[in-house]
């Protein structure tokens, strides 16, 4: 069972700071749990950039996270 | 540390996601593996969820799955008229929409292309607040339309009905941009699914606007139809890449004008400009926002195209296995076999036919395309069953062959309440049951499972979702004789 916690404001302004593209990355991975190259084939990009954008993207909610 | 951040993040994201609405489910089928079998790991029915918060919090995002991967059906139901209201009462709404697109001649990797159609257009909404039925109208400037009815929520209807084509014109650079795609080229106000509707009433959890993320900018009195107004603004810096290593300057800002009195929406405008790539920019206008009676025919959906419903899932959707021994071992890296066949891509597919599916009259053909001494696609084919499948095999170092998907269609991995593990399997033509196996960093799992014709989810009790690194589901008919396989390694 998840504990599933506050979404704190902090964090959904984050979230919703992510580009259009490093968003969609980061729910198609951490929520459909999508791999790297079903990511990438799903928004039409290679696997690098995936990569690179999800790596962006957890760099800048690592900030709020703590 | 990176495991705990990812951790933190998928319970971030899935609180944000479980607050968002009930979504239009997104079709079976549509993020399983396919015959191309990608490794997918999906959360079932919630996997709409999370495409409906990127679609909450990014429009573009949820348009870009939306269009790709929807199934246009002809209607061939109606909403049963009630005779009995002559008029009722909408809020009827008028917005002008323009957009601007200039892309640069080298467009990243290919070049700039321009559809036919429009860049200026009008848009009308009816919204039936009382019974949740809202329909948008697009006008062109040759006086064409495009129409679209929306049934149980404005932005994530329960079914919706088009007619007419968009005529709005789209950008796009030949050749892809390598993920510099800048976001007008993904975002089209007139698709299908939704209606554009500033203000909306309804509840959307998640949705954040100029009150959450926009940031006051004196000396702005008035929208641009000269309207008091204020505006909000958010801006966002940063690069970009194409997956070649060339990063572009992305700067993008979002400007809400804002009624100076109730609060209400006005005007949003985006522009975006990416270094070398495009710049781009669209307005969405409120002109006009009233009651209004009509006809109930309005919503009449009689000579629409069903382009979104509900699915029906229940019945037989959902199974729980059942743990038995297993009948092979798996392997935590390749899926099958546990050790690597030293021989060959045809010998490690023809012992997968006979140990594993009981095919023993298989034959195995390999991909006459590939290099011999390369991964590739050996074609497993009994003639005597009438059965065949596809077997993906790839080298693993010197120790030999192993494969690391399996079957012509996918298999995928979901979660769902209380963290069960699911199998999502395409259902199988005369399969009644099936076995599960799971390989693990150190043993082999298994479970057999009754299958019902629309089975599409097997609930696996007794496993850790990321425990999982391959899985294989073996189908069997009545007779017990495998009918088909499919198999795929997920990467934890």
């Amino acid at each position: 069972m998840f504990e599933l916690p506050e979404i704190m404001p902090e964090v959904a302004r984050a979230v919703a700071h992510l580009s259009p593209q490093q968003r969609a990355v980061v729910f198609l991975t951490y929520w459909d749990d999508l791999d790297t190259s079903a990511v990438a084939s799903l928004l039409g990009v290679s696997e690098g950039t995936v990569r690179k954008q999800l790596a962006r993207a957890r760099s800048q909610l690592r900030k709020v996270l703590g | 540390m990176s495991q705990e951040i990812d951790d933190r993040i998928r319970s971030v994201v899935r609180a944000i996601a479980e607050a968002s609405p009930e979504p239009p489910p997104v079709p079976a089928g549509q993020l399983t593996s396919t015959a191309t079998n990608r490794n997918v790991r999906r959360k079932g029915a919630l996997v709409s969820a999370g495409l409906a918060f990127v679609g909450v919090l990014a429009v573009v995002g949820v348009m870009l799955f939306l269009r790709g991967q929807g199934t246009e059906v002809i209607s061939t139901t109606t909403p049963p008229a009630e005779a009995t209201i002559a008029l009722i009462p909408v809020l009827h709404q008028v917005y002008e929409y323009r957009q601007s697109a200039e892309l640069s001649t080298t467009c990243g990797e290919g070049q700039a292309v321009e559809s036919e159609g429009f860049d200026t257009l009008t848009i009308e909404v009816w919204a039936d607040l009382e019974n949740r039925r809202f329909r948008q109208q697009v006008t062109y400037p040759d006086g064409s339309t495009h129409d679209v009815i929306a049934l149980g929520h404005p932005s994530l209807p329960s079914s919706s009905y088009a007619r007419g084509e968009s005529k709005l014109k789209r950008a796009t650079c030949a050749g892809g941009t390598g993920g510099n795609d800048p976001g007008f080229l993904l975002f089209n106000p007139t698709e299908n699914l939704g209606v554009l509707l500033f203000n909306s009433p309804f509840e959307e959890p998640g949705a954040m606007g100029y009150a959450e993320l926009g940031t006051l900018i004196a000396g702005v009195d008035t929208d641009s139809q000269g309207r008091p107004a204020t505006l909000y603004r958010e801006t966002i810096e940063g690069t970009t890449g194409n997956g070649s290593g060339a990063e572009h300057a992305i700067k993008q800002a979002t400007e809400w004008y804002v009624d100076q009195k109730s609060g209400d929406l006005l005007e949003v405008a985006f522009n975006q400009t990416i270094e070398g790539i495009a710049a781009v920019g669209q307005t969405t206008t409120l002109v006009t926002e009233e009651e209004v009676r009509v006809e109930n025919s309005l919503f009449d959906t009689t000579g629409y195209t069903l382009v979104w419903e509900e699915s029906d899932y229940s019945e037989g959707a959902g199974v729980e296995a059942e743990p038995v021994e297993p009948s092979t071992a798996l392997g935590p890296e390749w899926i099958w076999p546990e050790t690597p066949d030293p021989v060959g891509p045809i010998e490690v597919a023809t012992r997968f036919a006979a140990e594993v599916l009981g095919w023993t009259q298989a034959t195995a053909v390999a991909d006459p395309e590939a290099a011999a001494d390369g991964p590739q696609v050996v074609t497993i084919n009994d003639e005597s069953l009438g059965r065949s499948l596809m077997f993906f095999v790839f080298p693993i170092g010197s120790e030999g062959w192993a494969s690391n998907q399996i079957g012509n269609e996918g298999v995928g991995l979901g979660v769902g309440a209380e963290a069960s593990v699911k199998a999502i399997i395409t259902p199988v033509e005369g399969a009644i049951s099936a076995e599960i196996l799971v390989g693990t960093a150190d043993n082999t799992l298994a479970w057999r499972v009754d299958l019902a014709p629309k089975t599409t989810d097997i609930t696996l009790p007794g496993v850790a979702y990321d425990d999982i690194r391959t899985v294989l589901v073996v189908f069997s008919d009545g007779a017990g004789q495998v009918v088909s396989a499919a198999g795929g390694h997920f990467y934890p």
